[in-house]
């Protein structure tokens, strides 16, 4: 089954993504996480994202639009981006989800797929 | 209060075991009614005083509480009575029956993954969502678990009972191994591992079965560990063994681990658990007293490697080849390895990560250093790979 490890990141933790004298949790380190799930042939996706400020929410009701600047929810950890494996279960996933480097900041959380839609 | 938080730590086990004799071997009546006992402690002691002796006062509130349930369920009274009634009041008068309850969370009918957890649960106490956290699996999935394994022994009648002499080396064997995992079985992954919990536990065995060399072993093994604690870290980094401050390593624990194993080594019936101390009672006596042991500790990795050749031991063996000097040698050993079995194995690519550097080969080395990065769960152990990561070749 599929789950999706997703990554919670703080301000600091952003800034963190370019930081050479972090290599442990810098984009250096997401390499080496994402290198791993392939050649562990469990990688089946994923994406890491631009920082919060980056983000427009879109919302229709009752034919009105409203468009703002900013990420979703203003909660001290954003959405940094995900990753999606396949394992034979949430153990299995746990495991891996340790494995990321947002495990050791602010936390990833894990939540198994849906089944794809009948074709 | 602290007498109960006391109590509570060191005789939960020696409780739970006493209550599931009595309770018909159900491990879940006895901690149900244990902690139903636990709470009127809570609620009476701090008014009415503590009892002169505190684990009878639980024991006999704990029965009262069985006693009512199988009156409640209407099941033969006369069979529990009489079971009660042999049950002294005094539990230094009872033979410790933490050992059997050890043996029954580890009987063989039980699945391996649950055994350590269950052991944890019904002789420590500990709450399951620290068992869920150490073990890294999700605390609602670990209570099913535990619920059924508890269910498991209750329906297959496993029976409450130290096993036989001709049974007992190969099922104290994977005793030692529940207890084992609890310590964290890899010492480059061992984020949370229960380390007291289970040089507690260990104690407890090596009390109970002193004739067992295997149990002093592992707990003289664990002890060497565990007294480099401090020493194994520096400002948030790992430090490797020959990198170590000795100044830091804890000397009592040290001077404890030699003793058992010469204890153990007595009975001449040399294990596993054995061996591995004696490697680290010969890599103390290189890197403290500066004694030559290298051939002793490459002699002892054979011994490990031929008794029992678990990937960990051949992985630890290569290490050792390579830190005193022979990077081909190190080589051999690896690529006899099932390579296809150790991609996902973070300690396989540091090795081979350092067989490469030593060879001058920086972008193997790198590559593999890369891997082990992505493989690391230990923030302090991926800080340290990272800073062994040469820069990138230019062009």
């Amino acid at each position: 089954m599929q789950f999706a490890i997703i990554v919670y990141e703080t301000e600091q933790d952003f800034k963190d993504r370019l930081d050479p004298s972090k290599p442990h949790i810098n984009m250096s380190a997401y390499v080496a996480y994402s290198q791993a799930l392939s050649a562990a042939g469990v990688a089946r996706g994923g994406a890491g994202l631009q920082l919060p400020v980056t983000a427009t929410v879109v919302k229709t009701k009752d034919g009105k639009r409203m468009v703002q600047d900013g990420p979703f929810s203003d909660s001290k950890e954003q959405l940094g981006g995900f990753f999606i494996i396949e394992a034979a279960s949430l153990d299995e996933a746990l495991a891996w989800a340790a494995k990321c480097p947002a495990a050791g900041a602010a936390g990833v959380e894990v939540r198994p797929l849906l089944p794809p839609p009948p074709m | 209060m602290e007498i109960i938080d006391q109590t509570a730590r060191a005789s939960y086990g020696k409780l739970v075991a006493i209550l599931t004799k009595s309770s018909g071997r159900d491990v879940a009546l006895a901690e149900d009614a244990l902690s139903e006992a636990f709470l009127k402690a809570l609620s009476t002691w701090p008014d009415s005083g503590v009892p002169s002796s505190p684990e009878a006062w639980l024991i006999r509130t704990a029965r009262n509480a069985i006693v009512d349930r199988f009156r409640h369920v209407q099941v033969t009274q006369v069979s529990i009575e009489l079971l009660l009634d042999r049950l002294e009041t005094r539990p230094q008068e009872y033979p410790d029956q933490r050992m059997a309850l050890m043996f029954v969370c580890c009987h063989p009918a039980i699945s391996s993954e649950i055994r350590t957890p269950l052991i944890l649960q019904t002789v420590l106490g500990l709450r399951v969502e620290q068992i869920a956290s150490a073990f890294l699996v999700s605390p609602s999935a670990l209570e099913k678990r535990l619920v059924r394994a508890k269910r498991k022994i209750k329906e297959a009648g496993i029976p409450f009972e130290i096993p036989s002499a001709s049974e007992l080396p190969e099922r104290l064997e994977d005793v030692l191994q529940a207890i084992y995992a609890a310590y964290g079985t890899s010492w480059h992954e061992r984020t949370e591992a229960l380390e007291d919990e289970a040089i507690f536990l260990l104690r407890l065995v090596s009390s109970l079965l002193p004739q067992e060399p295997e149990g002093k072993g592992l707990l003289a093994l664990m002890l060497f560990c565990s007294s480099r604690k401090h020493a194994r870290s520096n400002e948030g980094c790992f430090v490797p063994l020959d990198a170590q401050d000795v100044n830091l390593w804890n000397l009592e624990f040290i001077a404890e681990a030699e003793k058992l194993l010469s204890e153990a080594s007595s009975h001449q019936r040399p294990g596993r658990f054995q061996l591995e101390a004696a490697i680290q009672s010969a890599q103390v006596a290189r890197l403290y007293q500066g004694v030559d042991t290298r051939a002793e500790i490459l002699a002892l990795y054979r011994g490990l490697v031929s008794s029992s050749p678990s990937v960990g031991a051949w992985i630890s063996y290569g290490s050792a080849v390579l830190t005193f000097g022979d990077p081909a040698e190190a080589k051999k050993i690896i690529d006899s390895l099932d390579q296809e079995s150790l991609l996902s194995y973070q300690p396989f690519w540091v090795l081979k990560a350092e067989i490469s550097f030593a060879f001058g080969d920086q972008e193997n080395g790198r590559e593999g250093l890369m891997r082990a990065i992505g493989l690391t769960a230990d923030v302090s152990v991926k800080k340290f790979l990272s800073s062994r990561l040469p820069a990138p070749a230019q062009g």
